[in-house]
């Protein structure tokens, strides 16, 4: 019986083997290119990218922007992180297509109306954004990559995440709950 | 000899090739364990669904042995792996700002991308804020530099740090991991969901 | 209690499986740890022989005058001798820096000290971290200087070896030094007089691509 109006998402993956897979997928960066997964480097690129296109000389006159814009010799969007962060996107879109998840919707708890979780979506995506900086990559590029490494910062970084998360996750629940 | 780009089995230009591939790797098993929606990752911060630590653990562990073995076994040579440079003081600060980023905007970078591209309205106002952190963190970076570049401890990992042989690590991880998916389990049957199937009602 | 593998559930295998795997990492040598070379002292003396190791200092001379730009130049001797003189385009590097060198390993690197022995270590050094093309500069530094700066020529030399050093001349004054007519005997009291010519520009800006490379990692 096939209902078309209503398709129902299959269920996720059993957790542990899409760890496991995603371990493999981890494995083999490093196998083939000697690095781990990223996902914050490729926005900062295109931060720099952007900036330099708008204000060039404030681009190059900035530490941060100028280490994303590289040595001029090739574009900077030539990047290993942003050809994986493309990956992803079509990698999350082949998963949700066959998995019936592909939907336009907004992720929330009940209790909270859509335009406050979107403000809350932006002011949360700041200060990850600011601390990926600081912390030189998110969860992908410190926490799993460093993780796998046993890197001490890296470690150090992922209790960091989890701690945070856990000690402001009171005031949030309104969100989510 | 592994990794293989360093030993010059391809160009930089076949890197990129690669990269994309092992990303479409990276955001399928990323969607495939339900991190395209936030209701999901933040359930992890109330114990409802520890499917964050589950899968996250799991990849670490897999990876981790995977390198630890291929090395010893003398298939690659983990000295050629890059390793980030530890700044212990800006990483502390910066992992409490994306934790609390986390539990406030409900995805993190990589997650976000998944969800953009299976249509989470949400998920694109989260990245237009990391883009706007990052703008931010760039214009104030001439007043942050010196912070953000203070406690560098060179390119130190746990084995190195800690003195003790990288074996007894890897074991250490392992026992750490299997004790956490076991407390993770039993937190679920305590506080998690009971026993809906998975939540996407509109 | 009994523990059947058949009856078990997926994760449970996959946990027991981890913990097998996560034992037996104790037993293994620590792969940091592992990078001890054994160095066979009469190989090693071979191997500075050996010519399909060894570059001579005029070809050296050759590459840098036509702007050959495919090799990476390494000079292993202290900072002081280096910033005193080095060979253009030269890069100072010590034996433990010369470890985390990163450079591709199908690209040609040519190594000199003023010791031998020195570059000898360095040259296993690199060959034990896959580097395909490691060179030595045959005679080091000092060949560098009796051969390419400070050429010399016993004044009652036949018409031949005149036309060579001729060449050589040129060589030498591109280069910087001074070409050398030694009357009748070697006179090694002229060679204390020769002083090594003055490096311009600072040492420490190799040629090649200036500016910073581009940031790696997330």
């Amino acid at each position: 019986m096939s209902e078309k109006l209503v398709k129902t998402p299959k269920p996720y993956m059993n957790p542990y083997l899409a760890g496991l897979g995603l371990g493999l997928v981890l494995l083999m960066s490093y196998v083939i290119m000697g690095r781990g997964l990223g996902a914050s480097g490729a926005f900062s690129t295109a931060t720099a990218v952007a900036i330099n296109s708008v204000a060039p000389a404030h681009a190059t006159g900035n530490n941060f922007y100028s280490e994303y814009l590289g040595d001029g010799q090739q574009s900077p969007l030539k990047d290993w992180l942003v050809f994986e962060v493309l990956g992803v996107l079509v990698g999350g879109f082949i998963s949700g297509m066959f998995a019936g998840r592909v939907k336009k919707s907004i992720e929330k708890g009940p209790r909270i109306a859509n335009s406050k979780r979107l403000i809350f979506a932006v002011f949360g995506g700041m200060l990850m954004g600011f601390g990926a900086k600081l912390a030189r990559g998110c969860t992908s590029g410190q926490a799993l990559t460093g993780g796998a490494i046993l890197n001490l910062g890296s470690w150090a970084f992922m209790m960091c995440v989890f701690g945070g998360a856990y000690m402001f996750a009171y005031f949030m629940r309104r969100q989510w709950l | 000899m592994m990794p293989y780009f360093k030993f010059d089995y391809f160009g930089s230009d076949t890197g990129l090739f690669f990269a994309f591939i092992i990303g479409i790797g990276f955001g399928w098993f990323l969607e495939r364990a339900g991190f395209g929606t936030a209701k999901k990752l933040a359930a992890q911060f109330y114990f409802k669904d520890l499917t964050v630590f589950k899968v996250m653990f799991t990849a670490i562990v897999t990876a981790m042995l995977g390198i630890y073995f291929l090395s010893v076994f003398g298939f690659m040579d983990i000295s050629e792996l890059s390793v980030t440079t530890t700044y212990i003081v800006p990483q502390i600060v910066g992992g409490l700002m994306l934790g609390v980023g986390f539990v406030i905007g409900g995805y993190c970078p990589g997650t976000s991308v998944v969800a953009c591209s299976t249509g989470k309205i949400d998920a694109v106002f989260f990245l237009i804020g990391v883009f706007l952190g990052i703008f931010i963190f760039a214009e104030l970076y001439p007043l942050i530099e010196n912070f953000s570049n203070s406690t560098n401890m060179g390119k130190v990992t746990m084995p190195a740090f800690f003195n003790i042989p990288y074996g007894i690590i890897v074991f250490l991880v392992v026992l750490m991991a299997l004790g956490g998916f076991a407390g993770a389990e039993w937190a679920e049957k305590k506080f998690g969901y009971k026993k809906v199937e998975v939540i996407n009602e509109d | 209690m009994k523990i059947n593998f058949k009856n078990m559930t997926i994760n449970q295998k996959l946990a027991l499986f981890t913990l097998v795997l996560g034992f037996l990492a104790l037993f293994f040598r620590d792969p940091l740890k592992a990078k001890i070379i054994t160095v066979n002292s009469s190989e090693i003396a071979l191997k500075v022989q050996d010519k399909s190791s060894n570059i001579s200092v005029e070809e050296l001379a050759d590459w840098l005058i036509r702007k050959k730009a495919d090799f990476k130049l390494i000079d292993l001797r202290s900072e002081a001798k280096f910033n005193e003189y080095n060979i253009p385009s030269s890069i100072n590097m010590s034996s433990t820096e010369l470890l985390s060198l990163k450079s591709s390993k199908n690209g040609k690197i040519l190594i000199y000290s003023d010791d031998n022995l020195q570059a000898a270590e360095a040259w296993y050094l690199l060959k034990s971290k896959q580097y395909k093309a490691v060179y030595l500069l045959s005679g080091g530094i000092n060949a560098w200087k009796d051969k390419i700066l400070f050429p010399s020529i016993s004044s009652n030399a036949s018409a031949d070896v005149k036309a060579q050093f001729a060449k050589l001349s040129e060589m030498s004054k591109f280069f910087g030094g001074s070409p050398r007519i030694l009357s009748g005997d070697n006179s090694a009291s002229a060679e204390v007089k020769m002083a090594t010519p003055k490096i311009a520009p600072p040492p420490s800006a190799p040629a090649g691509k200036g500016g910073k490379a581009k940031r790696d990692g997330c």
